[in-house]
């Protein structure tokens, strides 16, 4: 029975979150925040623990990156994280805040009541903090050949695409690969050593639709696998995940119904 | 055993199956006729409250009725298959425990189809 059902579902316990340390509310703050924020170090041999900061609510900018930021900079300069562009485009600073994914730079600390807790994307392994080792889905985004490709030699000017044809890519192109949407799939928590997870397969119909690509048919050969796409099973966590408001979900249904429509 | 492969490889694994299509497709179709198939299954079953064998036998002698319960049970067999299939691929990684799951599942989706239709059958021919 053990192998079926091991002992806390087979989380190891040096896993699991204690309680950390409890960092001095700054003086002569009017209006303080409380930030829970996930701290672990892989070579620390160390587990994870919760630390808890007060923030200055008025010395602080609006969103949750600031706070972060703000953190860094005055209060405890060895938590890590990824940012650069703080303004939604780059796609590095995907975090769990308040239990959703979402941009650190595009979260608003006003629109989280309570206490807000930060942890990193779900599911991906830590290597600090709230960095996470995403090598293995970059390495997933690399199987769909993320570019344009044509048996025809490129022109000499641009390859020409109608209006209607380019108003297809709307809505997908925009995707900054931020991962939010792979780390809330429970779809890509059981089997995300095989299932490519929305993020990628959203990218994969951005090329399977753009008109000006030729190898439609071979990119949809190499998603056409009961795990890399047919683990979907419409769960919409990564809809709703998506800081960029984009819906892998019907890009993930466009691409079945596509492989359905070759067979017929 | 450290795992000396590169993330490529990981990734790309054994290839993807050129499969899958199929039984996505059978899944969603025996949705929508399931929907169709028990509403008439369940009208027979409702008909058929407190009636005796005779009476039984007499509506199976009917042959769209007959026709009707045998699409709703073939219809169910290959849903239940699909499914629960979909369960054992998601939650069960364990390879030779995955394998057998499988077995088990088409061979007990396969027998409830068997035993259920030869009842059906039975009934409607042993007048």
């Amino acid at each position: 029975m053990r192998a079926f059902l091991p002992l806390n579902f087979g989380t190891d316990t040096a896993s699991w979150v204690a309680k950390g340390k409890i960092w001095n509310t700054p003086a002569g703050a009017k209006a303080t925040r409380v930030f829970e924020i996930y701290r672990y170090d892989s070579e620390s041999g160390r587990g994870p623990r919760l630390d808890v900061y007060h923030i200055d609510r008025g010395s602080c900018g609006p969103m949750v990156l600031d706070a972060l930021i703000k953190i860094k900079n005055e209060i405890d300069p060895t938590l890590t994280f990824r940012r650069s562009c703080r303004e939604g485009v780059c796609g590095s600073c995907s975090m769990s805040i308040g239990g959703r994914n979402w941009l650190a730079c595009t979260q608003r600390i006003d629109d989280i009541e309570g206490s807000i807790r930060i942890f990193p994307l779900n599911h991906f392994p830590v290597k600090k903090d709230l960095v996470v080792d995403q090598r293995h889905v970059l390495a997933q985004h690399q199987i769909i050949q993320p570019w344009l490709k044509t048996a025809k030699p490129a022109p000499e000017g641009e390859w020409l695409q109608s209006p209607e044809d380019r108003v297809k890519l709307d809505g997908y192109y925009e995707c900054i690969l931020c991962f939010s949407c792979t780390g809330g799939c429970p779809s890509y928590w059981w089997n995300g050593d095989r299932y490519l997870g929305p993020a990628v397969l959203l990218q994969a119909y951005r090329w399977i639709v753009d008109s000006r690509d030729e190898a439609t048919g071979q990119r949809l050969d190499t998603l056409e696998d009961p795990f890399r796409l047919y683990r979907c099973h419409t769960i919409m966590n990564c809809t709703k995940t998506c800081p960029k408001g984009l819906e892998p979900a019907k890009a993930i249904a466009r691409i079945k119904a596509m492989l359905v429509a070759r067979q017929h | 055993m450290e795992d000396f492969r590169t993330p490529t490889a990981r990734a790309r694994g054994l290839g993807a199956a050129r499969g899958g299509t199929r039984d996505f497709w059978y899944q969603r179709v025996t949705s929508a006729l399931g929907v169709l198939l028990i509403t008439g299954a369940i009208i027979v079953v409702i008909d058929s409250i407190g009636a005796d064998y005779d009476d039984v036998r007499a509506l199976l002698s009917n042959p769209v009725v007959v026709a009707l319960l045998l699409l709703a049970l073939l219809n169910f067999c290959i849903h239940m298959r699909i499914g629960m299939q979909v369960i054992i691929e998601d939650y069960v990684h364990q390879p030779m425990a995955k394998v057998l799951l499988l077995i088990v599942n088409a061979g007990f989706s396969t027998v409830i189809g068997v035993v259920g239709a030869v009842a059906i059958i039975k009934i409607a021919f042993s007048g």
